[in-house]
């Protein structure tokens, strides 16, 4: 029978494509907080998230109930979800998801993409989920939150949004992107030239 | 690596000799710049090569390495942000180790990097790095 095609959503995508880079079971809470990292160190370049998910202010930290529903529809194919009882991390059971083995679609990300998501990844793929919350915490929008909570002397109720405008951009990465729009580097035919007959050489040299 | 370098010495900075890698014609030898630590996790390396195309030295992407720096580099000797190569660290092995830049010189590669167009972004975010 042919599978039906499907469009991934951007999270869909990056979801697929972090459990097969993880290849183990992860629950949505430590889910959904791999994601934020992402996000944050995304929103760092770029001054946007890469999963377009808003995040909101839940007692374990960042969590948004949107993550579950796109995850779902990926249920039986690219993912399979599975109840398992908490190691100790929660009183709640967990629902573990692992790479599906009847895939509609294969993750695709842009390079640049890939590259924050593999770094991120690098770091905190492996860490418990109290060592993966303790991250969380550590960034911009959630100190600002705890700050808050300090200043009220309690926590704030569950579902206060969490403002990713607090992210500190890269200076530098906005440096790279005012000057690639400005005609300080623009490629003239005769570098242009130049640049390939060097590049030729090279193979040559490598090569040869 | 080659025995005689010592690892800690392939780093950001180090500049380096490309040989003809089966040694033949020295004569086409070329410098380049590495721009990442030996030591990270990636099986390729990512460098600029050095040019002595002196024409384009007040572009914005490029930087002279002031005579003397280094012993064994050429007088006129212009490092060229665009031009970029990622190689097997297995190729690099037949390198040879010329010498060391200052924590100044790699600074100013770095503003100069910001002006080059032909990195693509996701190498500009490897050299860069993530931060969470």
């Amino acid at each position: 029978m042919p599978v039906a095609t499907v469009v991934p959503t951007k999270l869909q995508n990056l979801a697929v494509y972090i459990i097969d880079k993880l290849d183990r079971e992860i629950g949505t809470i430590e889910f959904v907080k791999l994601v934020y990292l992402i996000d944050i160190a995304y929103y760092r370049i770029f001054g946007r998230t890469l999963s377009n998910l808003k995040y909101f202010r839940y007692p374990k930290g960042p969590y948004t109930k949107e993550f579950a529903n796109e995850i779902s529809e990926l249920e039986a194919h690219e993912v399979t979800r599975q109840i398992k009882p908490s190691k100790g991390h929660s009183q709640f059971p967990k629902t573990a998801h692992k790479r599906g083995e009847n895939p509609r679609f294969q993750p695709s990300l842009k390079p640049e993409e890939q590259e924050v998501v593999d770094q991120v990844l690098l770091v905190a793929k492996d860490l418990e989920p109290l060592e993966l919350e303790k991250l969380a915490y550590r960034t911009e929008p959630m100190q600002a939150i705890v700050k808050r909570e300090q200043e009220a002397k309690q926590m704030l109720p569950p579902g206060e949004p969490i403002d990713f405008s607090l992210v500190k951009r890269d200076p530098y990465i906005e440096e790279l992107f005012k000057n690639r729009a400005s005609k300080d580097s623009t490629i003239t035919k005769e570098y242009e030239g130049f640049l390939q007959e060097e590049r030729k050489e090279f193979e040559k040299l490598l090569y040869a | 690596m080659p025995a005689s370098v010592p690892p800690s010495l392939w780093k950001k900075g180090s500049i380096i000799l490309i040989h003809k890698f089966r040694f033949v014609d020295l004569s086409k030898a070329k410098f380049a710049v590495l721009m990442e630590n030996w030591d990270n996790e990636r099986e390729t390396i990512v460098f600029f090569l050095i040019t002595s195309k002196m024409r384009f030295k007040d572009k914005k992407w490029t930087l002279v390495i002031p005579t003397g720096t280094i012993a064994g580099l050429p007088k006129d000797s212009l490092i060229d942000c665009n031009n970029w190569r990622e190689l097997p660290k297995s190729q690099l092995e037949k390198c040879r180790y010329i010498g060391q830049l200052s924590k100044e010189i790699i600074g100013k590669i770095e503003e100069a990097l910001t002006y080059a167009r032909e990195v693509p972004l996701d190498t500009i975010i490897r050299l860069r790095g993530i931060q969470i």
